[in-house]
């Protein structure tokens, strides 16, 4: 066993050699496998690793490139971020933009509007453009027309030559053309406006012509031919007055009229606006100034004019029944002394009313009644001072000649109560025209006054010498009066005027004057202009009206000085410029209107109140807190006489009382006042009747104004004085003084 | 006037205007309703008493005419002076009376009582065609704050109705006792017055 074991072993020995040999080797060539596959793995690891370090490499790289394209990104990012907020901002602006452009476009739609409209004026202005291309296209014809015109007038030239040369030859020619020149304008004028052909040719019969033509020959002292004349022609002479030759004095007013209204003519470039009619008013207007006669076609001769009745006459009746009883029986006893006179209307006298209660009538019935033995003081007087409110003074002239004219008999009428009667009427004509001479004669044109006193001396001086002779003298004493009344001076002896020092100097101011003499010189001045208001100014209402020929009225004058009075008080008050000042000069104006008062002047009073109560005075309060109290008082006192209430009720008691005490300027507005209520208050005529009624309440009126006229004041007229307050007095319009008042003391 | 006055309380009004604009005829219009008649006129009122209800209570409205006095220019603050309205009258007929009437308007608005009631009223519309509105006139009135009223005093057309009318829109706080004389030492004497007492309901102007 144990060798078999180690024969075994031996046996073995080898080989677990030989194997282990073999187990080596399978080892070895394993190692050696796997060593190269260790190594294959290495290398593998080596490339991997490689592999790997690129890989990495490539990503640093990448990554690198990566951050620089996000840097570049961010860059980019924020580039676009900016261009973003760019862009935003524009947007913003550009809706802005877009709003302004809104804007401006309404702005433009609304300017093609305009621009429309534009174009639509342009349109009509061009259509208007092109009617004035027709027009001048016509104007170019008429032109045309005018070159042939010219072309004869050369032809004519020739001759003009000729008569140039002979006019500068022999000037005596230019001097006759010049001369004639007007006469011929005045022949054409007549032409145009044929007014009063048959008036002239009634009036200018061949007897007249003859008779004008024989006066002018004997007042040139040739009575032979004026002989011949009238023994050719059988034309009878009158013997008249030959201080002047009628002929000649004609002529020269027919030239002197017809130059004013030719002047009127052609006045102004406006010629051609005016209407026909209404340039004929105006000639009626200057006619009616000049004293020319306007024949009117439809006048009635007076004694044609039928009976009373109511078409022509209308007395007061039933409410004033009494009156018209007591006042008859005061008629009955006046006509019992005048009994045998009246023929004519007695068969119906018992009938007729006093002329006391006359409410309207026509102007025939008017005059017939003023001249009848009906005419009472009242009446004659106002009828004289009222009619030229329903005609005019020539009418009236004329009236009274017809009414002088009494027609022949007629058949089957007695002769001697005819004549009585005539002779009558004549008598009462006669009075008619003294009484109107005498009391109504100062606004009367000159013409007139001629043709009355060649009625008078052609006609009532053959049959009437005394009464003729009588009524010329009424005339002259009238004219004479006329010229003398500004000489008029009683004997009483005027207070001696207080002049200041410097009365001579030539820089002699308002203010240097006292206020006595102020108010007495002004009140000279204003009553002078008050006793100037004629009783047709005011009959006619005539400042009411604006004339066609712009002569300024007297009764204008007076409100100018009135209101120039007032405005002037006003500048000189508020004007300085210290509250003392003012104050004074209130205290200077304040006492002169004490003075007026005094005087009894109640115009300047009136005015002076006026001025202190102007607007810019009164608002000067500071001014008024300097003036003393008694001054005001006094102020006051002036107030309440001039108050407006009760229709001046104070007012008119104080004047009345100082008409009785002296000298008296009243306040015209009053008057005014009252004569404007009776002309609104009623018409001028009833039914084609002229209103008498309403006549009779302006004469009451006018013969109160009158009144007051004859009154005048005893002050010497200081001359320096006068021509200062003559001027327009200094003054500033009212708002020109409320913008100093303000200046002055300031509002609060 | 009478003791019958001195019990009411009045207000003025004052009627102004050019020259025969027809302001007498307004007003004698509305207190006799005649025009042009044969009656005579009554001489020397300066003013008429109007006697409206307003509200159920009897108003006088004291109505002062300037009538012919129009070219005393330099008295027309004395007129105006006291009144509570004024009635601007113009011509509708005559062009040159409404500038007349602008100018007493701008004059009222800027010197008078500044609380003053102003009418304008177009006279005479009776003349007018009937066509023609007063649209200017009208305008005017409204640029102003004026009442307008058309009247005709010859026909009688909207001339009490004007003056009812005129007299509502009045303030009816603005009025006063009217005594003869203190009635002008309150209106123009005011200075004088507030030495002393002063009266808290006058009002004063300018």
């Amino acid at each position: 066993m144990q060798e078999q074991n180690e024969k075994n072993q031996k046996q073995i020995i080898p080989l677990t050699e030989q194997l282990k040999e073999r187990k080596r080797d399978e080892k070895t060539t394993e190692l050696k496998q796997l060593m190269k596959e260790v190594e294959d793995l290495s290398n593998s690891y080596q490339k991997l690793r490689n592999e790997i370090e690129n890989k990495e490499k490539e990503q640093s790289n990448i990554r690198k490139q990566m951050n620089s394209t996000r840097i570049e990104y961010d860059k980019q990012i924020e580039i676009l971020k900016e261009k973003i907020s760019l862009y935003d901002r524009e947007i913003t602006r550009d809706s802005e933009r877009r709003k302004k452009f809104g804007e401006t476009g309404n702005l433009f739609q609304k300017g093609a509007k305009e621009f429309e409209k534009k174009i639509q004026q342009l349109e009509k202005e061009l259509i208007t453009v092109k009617k004035k291309i027709l027009d001048l296209e016509l104007g170019k014809e008429q032109f045309q027309m005018k070159i042939e015109s010219v072309i004869e007038y050369r032809d004519d030239k020739l001759r003009r030559d000729w008569t140039y040369r002979v006019l500068t030859k022999y000037p005596e020619i230019t001097n006759l053309r010049e001369r004639i020149n007007p006469l011929s304008r005045a022949i054409s004028l007549a032409s145009i406006y044929a007014g009063s052909k048959i008036g002239v040719k009634s009036l200018l019969t061949k007897t007249v012509v003859n008779q004008l033509i024989m006066q002018h020959y004997d007042f040139e002292g040739k009575s032979l031919i004026s002989r011949y004349i009238e023994n050719s022609t059988a034309t009878l002479y009158p013997e008249v007055n030959l201080s002047e030759s009628r002929l000649l004095l004609l002529l020269r007013m027919a030239i002197r009229d017809s130059e004013t209204l030719y002047d009127l003519l052609m006045s102004g470039n406006n010629r051609k606006n005016i209407s026909k009619e209404q340039q004929m008013n105006v000639i009626a207007g200057t006619i009616d100034e000049i004293g020319l006669e306007m024949i009117d076609e439809n006048d009635l001769d007076i004694w044609k004019e039928p009976p009373d009745n109511p078409s022509n006459i209308v007395y007061h009746t039933a409410e004033q029944e009494e009156i018209l009883q007591q006042l008859q029986q005061q008629d009955k006893q006046r006509e019992s002394q005048q009994k045998p006179e009246k023929q004519r209307e007695s068969h119906n006298k018992s009938e007729i009313p006093s002329l006391d209660l006359l409410h309207c009538a026509n102007i025939n019935k008017l005059v017939e009644k003023l001249t009848s033995d009906q005419s009472t003081v009242q009446y004659r007087n106002t009828f004289i001072m009222t009619y030229q409110s329903f005609m005019t003074p020539l009418q009236l002239l004329n009236k009274l000649k017809q009414r002088y004219n009494v027609p022949a008999k007629k058949e089957g009428e007695d002769e001697m109560t005819w004549k009585k009667n005539r002779d009558f009427i004549t008598i009462r004509v006669i009075s008619a025209l003294k009484n109107w001479i005498e009391t109504e004669f100062n606004d009367i044109d000159e013409k007139i006054v001629e043709k009355l006193k060649d009625f008078i001396r052609r006609v009532i001086k053959p049959e009437k010498e005394r009464s003729a002779t009588s009524l010329l003298n009424a005339i002259k004493d009238q004219r004479e009066k006329r010229e003398k009344q500004s000489l008029l001076r009683t004997t009483e002896q005027a207070p001696p005027p207080i002049v200041p020092k410097n009365i001579f100097h030539p820089k002699l101011s308002l203010s240097d004057i006292c206020e006595e003499e102020f108010a007495r010189q002004l009140t000279l001045l204003v009553s002078d202009l008050f006793r100037k208001i004629k009783p047709s100014e005011l009959a006619k209402q005539q400042w009411t009206k604006k004339k066609p020929t712009g002569k300024v009225l007297n009764i204008v004058a007076c409100f100018n000085k009135f209101n120039g009075f007032g405005r002037y008080i006003a500048t000189e008050i508020v004007t300085p410029k210290t509250v003392k000042e003012r104050a004074k000069a209130w205290q200077r104006f304040a006492k002169m209107g004490k003075h007026f008062l005094e005087l009894s002047n109640f115009d300047s009073l009136m005015a002076t109140i006026a001025g202190l109560s102007n607007n810019g005075v009164r608002r000067l309060k500071q001014t008024h807190q300097e003036i003393p109290k008694h001054f005001t008082k006094m102020f006051n006192e002036a107030k309440i006489i001039m108050d407006q209430k009760n229709g001046y009720h104070v007012y008119r008691e104080r004047l009345e009382q100082a008409r009785l005490d002296g000298p008296a300027m009243p306040y015209l507005g009053v008057w005014l006042t009252d004569i404007t209520r009776i002309s609104s208050g009623s018409s001028n005529t009833i039914k084609g009747l002229i209103n008498f009624s309403k006549r009779k309440q302006l004469y009451n009126i006018i013969s109160q104004i009158q009144e007051y006229q004859n009154l005048r004041y005893h002050f010497q007229s200081v001359y320096q004085i006068q021509m200062l307050l003559k001027r327009e007095l200094p003054h500033k319009n009212d708002k020109e003084l409320y913008k100093i008042s303000v200046s002055r003391e300031k509002k609060k | 006037m009478t003791s019958k006055f001195l019990t009411e309380v009045q207000q003025k009004v004052v009627v102004l205007g050019d020259f025969s604009v027809g302001k007498s005829s307004l007003i004698l219009r509305v207190s006799k309703n005649e025009f042009l008649e044969e009656q005579e006129s009554t001489i020397g009122a300066a003013f008429i008493n109007f006697s409206v209800n307003v509200d159920n209570k009897p108003n006088q409205i004291q109505i002062w005419d300037t009538a012919g006095q129009e070219k005393f220019r330099s008295l027309t603050p004395i007129y105006y002076r006291g009144a509570i309205g004024a009635i601007v009258v113009y011509d509708v007929s005559r062009e040159y009376s409404f500038q007349t009437a602008k100018e007493w308007v701008e004059e009222l608005k800027e010197k008078a009582n500044p609380k003053l009631i102003i009418a304008l009223c177009a006279n005479k519309i009776d003349l007018l065609e009937e066509k023609k509105k007063l649209l200017k006139e009208k305008e005017y009135a409204d640029e102003n704050g004026l009442l307008i009223y058309e009247t005709s005093a010859k026909t009688g057309k909207g001339v009490t109705e004007m003056f009812v009318d005129f007299s509502k829109n009045l303030p009816k706080d603005q009025g006063r006792e009217i005594f003869n004389d203190d009635f002008f030492e309150e209106e123009f004497f005011n200075i004088e017055l507030h030495n002393g007492e002063k009266k808290t309901e006058k009002t004063i102007c300018c």
